[in-house]
């Protein structure tokens, strides 16, 4: 069977014992479909563009590793530094709350940003943003927690298949559980937190 | 796509970024377009598509070959996109498709637009001419306004060059 036979069937439909013929006519299917041909906008690009621009820094490609626990708490209070020079500095900040720098671990290390948590009369609100954390993988999801020494108190599950922050929710007040984790979860696995810590952050004061 | 632009796009390169755009943004059209039957939620679903694999580029593998990684995030993103928008008697239907017919149906669609994306303007032409508004070599040379026998050989060679870039289908 030639090349040119099997091109000369997508071409005309006409032919006989055409090998893999079932499937050129599949391919000759989408090629009759609007969906084949419709351009996007002219102007999405721009509208990419502007979002990216607007919302996210490039990020560094970063290889993993583990970081001196006394350089990543440095590292953590500059970050949660900036967040409040940029926030009291501009003065346009919608919510206030109290920053907190989120950083991935050697299983997401190009994850980073951070948690606003701001206490209101029925309970903690958390709002997470991060970038470099790809959406969960299917079958599993991220949760988010609040944790001390050995105890941790769920604050709710998301997937990061979207680009908008993540609300999440605590009974528990952030003084007595300083620090946040976000772990990886398997669907039906269970209320128990995985040892899958993907990303992870300390209360400026915890 | 070469090896230095898909480094340079994972190091977060905005021109990298432009140019796998420029590349792969008709066929995430495509594959939102064919999941979603709605010009304004495939636009949306291609931009969310594209604001994700911005933010994702670090975790991109340039060992790996791009177009199933920027696929795999187009169907979520525009499958997810369906869920909020119709009805839940729906669902079923695009849960199924996610596992059956329906996903052959969306990847041959983003194959067979990345091919024909890939082949010169004219050979695309008369590819489009002749399969989706239904021509005739004759009617495509009218609305051309060259040579039936150009139009001939012109078709023969798009045909050739367009299985030539999707014989792994045909394989499989």
């Amino acid at each position: 069977m030639s090349t040119d036979d099997r091109s000369s069937y997508l071409e005309t439909g006409a032919g006989d014992g055409i090998e893999g013929a079932d499937r050129i006519d599949r391919i000759r299917t989408v090629l009759g479909r609007e969906e084949t041909w419709a351009e996007p906008p002219a102007d999405l690009l721009e509208d990419i563009l502007r979002e990216t621009g607007r919302n996210v820094t490039p990020l560094p490609t970063r290889s993993p590793r583990r970081s001196h626990p006394g350089m990543r708490v440095a590292a953590i209070l500059a970050l949660v530094l900036v967040g409040l020079i940029l926030i009291l500095g501009n003065g346009e900040v919608e919510e206030e709350g109290t920053m907190v720098a989120m950083e991935g671990t050697v299983l997401a290390p190009a994850a980073r940003g951070q948690a606003m948590v701001r206490e209101t009369p029925s309970g903690w609100y958390i709002r997470l943003e991060v970038r470099g954390l790809p959406p969960a993988p299917e079958g599993s999801y991220y949760e988010g927690w609040l944790w001390r020494e050995g105890e941790g108190v769920s604050i709710g599950t998301f997937h990061m298949r979207s680009t908008e922050p993540v609300a999440l929710w605590a009974g528990v007040s952030p003084s007595d559980y300083p620090v946040v984790h976000i772990t990886l979860q398997d669907e039906g696995e269970g209320p128990a937190p995985s040892d899958r810590l993907m990303m992870s952050g300390t209360m400026p004061d915890g | 796509m070469d090896r230095e632009t898909l480094e340079r796009f994972r190091a977060g390169d905005e021109t990298a970024f432009k140019a796998v755009y420029q590349r792969y943004g008709g066929a995430v059209y495509t594959v939102a377009l064919s999941i979603l039957g709605d010009r304004g939620l495939a636009a949306d679903a291609t931009q969310i598509t594209f604001v994700k694999a911005w933010r994702a580029a670090s975790t991109y593998d340039p060992e790996r070959e791009i177009a199933p990684w920027i696929y795999a995030i187009a169907r979520r993103t525009a499958i997810d996109i369906y869920r909020k928008q119709k009805p839940t008697a729906e669902l079923t239907e695009i849960d199924d498709a996610t596992a059956g017919p329906g996903l052959e149906d969306v990847w041959e669609a983003f194959e067979v637009r990345m091919a024909l994306d890939s082949i010169s303007d004219d050979e695309r032409e008369v590819i489009r001419l002749s399969h989706f508004e239904g021509l005739s070599h004759p009617e495509i040379a009218e609305r051309l306004g060259i040579p039936v026998g150009t139009v001939k050989s012109r078709s023969h060679r798009a045909h050739k060059h367009l299985l030539e870039l999707l014989e792994h289908l045909l394989e499989t």
